[in-house]
């Protein structure tokens, strides 16, 4: 997969909502592409089209119009099972609000996707303990959601995303519930799979902490891509709000 | 659009195999048990109304009647109250003789009369069947007593005997628990039973001679005529009209009626006497008992069971809807993790058949339960021993079908809902 240059590409990205009489136009003309093993940001105000733009690139909704290519295949193509497979295993989610099943321990969230993915029990449990070290959680693992802080749940979630090996992380403002100082930590530890694991991150925020180590900045506004930028070109330095 | 791929190098998402979709069915009640109780017990509720008033229709049936002389039948309830009915109608004396009741029999019981009563022949073989057992025991009684006096010859009238002696010369328990009456016996206890077991043997033997000739009749020859002769439901209920004071009161009655038929034998029938073509094709049988209930209690009955099929429906569905839609952004988060349609909606299938099973077994059996007890309670313990035991697992299975049917189609519908959306549609939803 790392020999596609493109992992994401978007064409003719639009997407309506209809409430009642009038009709929102979510997303116009996006067109997008994302290498392989990039750090992009998609940066905009609320109601920009951040979000929609993160669900139609994770086969989580389909776009009215126009294509999203995942390692150039089209998205509107696969049917039921294959969407299944590419949510499992080629695509990792992190959300705002985590997302973890609130029953579940911290070892049972990370592992329900190789239960999905057809993995055996006691490899699943192996995959799932090296995760949750891997995010510095290994001797949480027994704890339910509500038994962990919000940085903790958020890690554990990202440890979810990483468990069937996927070639991209979709985030979606995942530090929007977190204070300074954990969204930091947030921020770095996505940086560093992104560095060590060459996972393609795509994350939707309006965290300027993010712009410091993201390799592109994609700026929407009302639904179209305003301006991209590389980090090399921003000249904005944010300073370090450690927040303590 | 060239050098696209086509979708061949994406997989296929593999189904989970079932057993192991069950395990993690099973594996979410459990974690979460107090969710699962508070929704289960909606079922159990539900259910344990729908059973405890479908159960009243058990322990509405009348206790078959001991105490009935052969070719009578019991009627009670709304006609007149309890009375005893001939159900058996005259018969000639050349019927009886082609049945192959002897002559002689027939000659005594007729009194030279061309028609007799068959009840009365029928009491009469009762009667030396009756006699003839006692008899049996009474001589066993005064043998073991004129042993027991002679073992005890010599003895003062106040002196005591002790229960070893009786059991020893052949008394049997019944009649040493009688004349001890839980005290201990003396000698003059014992000559006044043994006289008094010998008077008995001469009453009985003059009786057995007078009715012995009975005991030639075939016992298949009254069965015969009996079953020639018996009166239609509707003709008892003629009968009992004409008892009445107004001659419509039939008419009346059998309009506000309807009827429970039932005897010792297990023969059940309820009968709507609106309908009187029924009643006309019904033959009774000796000892059979009709209950009439007024039909406005049958109708408040049907109402009832509508009643309480409409208020466990829609609170089972209430709580069942309630427990999937919570799940929603569940249901929507596993599909981001890659779990198919499939999977979803078996998991609701198990985790629902496994509930609504289990609730609703517990909660017919509280119902039914509930409704028996009371009716031992209003009635007595004989209202139990005549339920058959067929219509008590019929009302089981009935409550525990439509318990689980409601609880499963309540949960699989949102379900498949869910499943369906957009699992970012399923993740937005706020409950």
């Amino acid at each position: 997969m790392s020999s596609n240059e493109y992992v994401v590409r978007t064409k003719d990205l639009c997407k309506e909502f209809t409430m009642g009489e009038t009709t929102l136009l979510a997303l116009d003309n996006v067109h997008l592409d994302i290498k392989c093993g990039e750090y992009i940001s998609i940066m905009g105000p609320s109601g920009s089209g951040k979000s929609t733009l993160f669900n139609m690139i994770g086969g989580l909704d389909k776009p009215s119009t126009g294509t999203v290519f995942i390692n150039d295949v089209d998205m509107a193509q696969l049917d039921a099972q294959e969407l299944a497979y590419l949510r499992c295993r080629t695509i990792g989610y992190i959300f705002q609000t985590f997302n973890l099943i609130p029953v579940m321990t911290a070892l049972e969230n990370v592992k329900l996707p190789t239960i999905f993915a057809g993995m055996p029990d006691h490899e699943g449990n192996e995959r799932a303990m090296a995760l949750l070290d891997l995010v510095g959680l290994g001797k949480r693992y027994h704890h339910k959601p509500s038994e962990l802080s919000g940085g903790q749940q958020q890690r554990v979630a990202i440890a979810r995303s990483l468990a069937n090996n996927p070639a991209i992380i979709l985030a979606d403002e995942p530090t929007g519930n977190l204070d300074l100082k954990t969204g930091k930590e947030i921020i770095d530890l996505l940086r560093r799979l992104n560095k060590d694991q060459g996972v393609t991150i795509i994350s939707a925020t309006h965290d300027l902490k993010m712009l410091d180590v993201s390799d592109r900045i994609i700026w929407i506004r009302d639904g179209k891509i305003d301006r991209i930028e590389d980090r090399s070109d921003i000249e904005l330095k944010v300073g370090h709000l450690e927040g303590e | 659009m060239s050098g696209e791929k086509q979708k061949g190098d994406i997989g296929r998402q593999v189904h989970m195999p079932v057993a192991r979709a069950f395990l993690i069915s099973l594996k979410n009640i459990k974690m979460r048990l107090g969710r699962s109780v508070v929704t289960a017990s909606g079922v159990f509720l539900g259910i344990a109304f729908l059973v405890s008033v479908l159960a009243q229709g058990l322990v509405e049936w009348p206790l078959p009647p001991k105490d009935i002389q052969p070719g009578y039948a019991r009627l009670d309830g709304e006609f007149e109250g309890p009375g005893d009915y001939e159900i058996w109608n005259p018969v000639t004396v050349t019927e009886a003789s082609a049945a192959g009741v002897p002559d002689d029999v027939i000659a005594k019981i007729s009194g030279g009369k061309d028609v007799f009563s068959l009840s009365k022949l029928a009491e009469a073989m009762n009667t030396i069947r009756s006699t003839e057992s006692r008899l049996k025991k009474a001589r066993i009684h005064v043998s073991a007593y004129s042993r027991i006096l002679k073992s005890a010859a010599g003895k003062k009238d106040d002196e005591f005997i002790t229960a070893r002696v009786l059991r020893m010369n052949g008394l049997p328990e019944m009649e040493i628990k009688r004349i001890a009456k839980g005290g201990s016996v003396i000698v003059s206890d014992v000559k006044t039973a043994s006289d008094a077991a010998v008077t008995s043997v001469n009453i009985l033997e003059r009786r057995q001679r007078e009715f012995s000739i009975f005991r030639s009749v075939p016992e298949k020859a009254i069965e015969k005529l009996g079953s020639d002769k018996a009166k239609t439901l509707a003709d008892v209920l003629e009968m009992t009209a004409s008892r009445m004071k107004t001659k419509d009161a039939l008419t009346k009655a059998a309009h506000k009626s309807h009827v429970l038929l039932t005897n010792k034998e297990g023969r059940r029938i309820a009968i709507d006497l609106r309908d009187m073509k029924s009643a006309r094709k019904i033959k009774m049988v000796s000892g059979d008992i009709v209950l009439a209930n007024d039909a406005a209690g049958a109708n408040r009955q049907l109402w009832l069971v509508i009643m309480s099929l409409l208020v466990c429906t829609i609170g089972i569905t209430n709580a069942m809807l309630m427990a999937v839609t919570e799940r929603f952004r569940e249901i929507g988060t596993m599909k981001c993790l890659g779990a198919l349609n499939k999977f979803v909606v078996e998991m609701f299938l198990f985790e629902s058949v496994l509930l609504g099973g289990l609730a609703s077994a517990a909660g017919a059996l509280v119902g039914l339960l509930g409704t028996l007890i009371l009716a031992i309670i209003g009635k007595g313990f004989g209202v139990v021993t005549q339920i058959a035991i067929l219509d008590v697992l019929k009302m089981l299975s009935i409550g525990i079908a439509a318990g689980c049917l409601v609880t499963v189609i309540a949960t699989i519908a949102p379900a498949i809902r869910a499943a369906q959306m957009p699992p970012a549609a399923a993740l937005r939803t706020d409950v």
